[in-house]
């Protein structure tokens, strides 16, 4: 799973609209991620078709996202692989 | 105010990345352009007005989900319209130069989603073209009508070929 995605899922443990998961990430990385429109659009369109996020409500022209079951648990696995890496690179810091 | 017109821009910088680039440099020299509509990639209108700085997107969507265009004009992006299936956007900066794309996974969806664009009125063309080369033959049609037949079924079949160069040079620079 690329940053990308895993930041996005991460973001939409909240319900969020595409804007609010830039906002969020960019406040999380403190700055470091800037998510381009075309890409939180792209990107949020391959997660619902794989069942990782859902529509949750509509509000006027935005649509608002929330992670699924299946989102959730992939997005805890990720985790998992990340925790092992960071437990790997600590040893060389 | 005066204007400028130019033809077929779309089909001389077929690349997105090239087509941006060269609306880009249009705007530093003064030369806008406000709005895109259905013909524009034949017949493309600028006006002229001050310099400005802007970064413009072409986008490919066949059919958005309803929060496209709210996701663009959220982040600041201004809607000048679209050719087709491709969505123009610009944004104004000073420094940093605005990327609509900003990971190498969906630079690469971009490009893919023009060729599969090209490719698909590529494939249109050339089985109009093949039909029409085969009525020219083998259909009852007088002289006249089955030479004018030939003539139109080399011209799309040619358009076809030109569609497969097209594809792959936004394919060569899919990671732009």
């Amino acid at each position: 799973m690329s940053e990308t995605m895993f930041l996005i899922l991460f973001s939409l443990r909240s319900e969020r609209h595409g804007y609010g998961v830039m906002q969020h990430v960019e406040e999380l990385t403190e700055g470091r991620i800037v998510l381009g429109a075309g890409t939180i659009y792209t990107s949020l369109g391959k997660l619902e078709a794989d069942c990782l996020v859902a529509v949750a409500s509509r509000d006027g022209r935005r649509t608002n996202y929330l992670i699924t079951p299946q989102g959730t648990e992939v997005l805890r696995q990720e985790a998992r692989r990340i925790a092992e890496l960071s437990r790997y690179a600590k040893e060389i810091l | 105010m005066s204007t400028k017109r130019e033809w077929f821009a779309a089909f001389r910088y077929v690349a997105p990345a090239d087509f941006e680039d060269w609306l880009e440099a249009q705007a530093r020299e003064g030369w806008l352009l406000e709005h895109v509509g259905q013909w524009s990639s034949i017949l493309m209108t600028f006006q002229k007005g001050e310099p400005a700085t802007y970064r413009y997107v072409i986008d490919a969507q066949v059919s958005p989900r309803p929060d496209y265009l709210a996701t663009y004009e959220d982040a600041g992006w201004q809607h000048l319209g679209r050719m087709a299936s491709a969505y123009v956007w610009r944004r104004s900066y000073d420094d940093q130069r605005p990327e609509a794309f900003t990971d190498a996974e969906t630079v690469r969806a971009r490009s893919q989603r023009f060729v599969g664009a090209v490719a698909v009125a590529g494939s249109v063309l050339a089985v109009g073209g093949l039909a029409m080369l085969l009525a020219s033959f083998f259909a009852d049609l007088s002289a006249g009508d089955a030479n004018q037949m030939l003539a139109a079924g080399i011209l799309f079949e040619a358009m076809a070929v030109a569609l497969v160069f097209v594809a792959r040079r936004i394919r060569r620079q899919r990671d732009r």
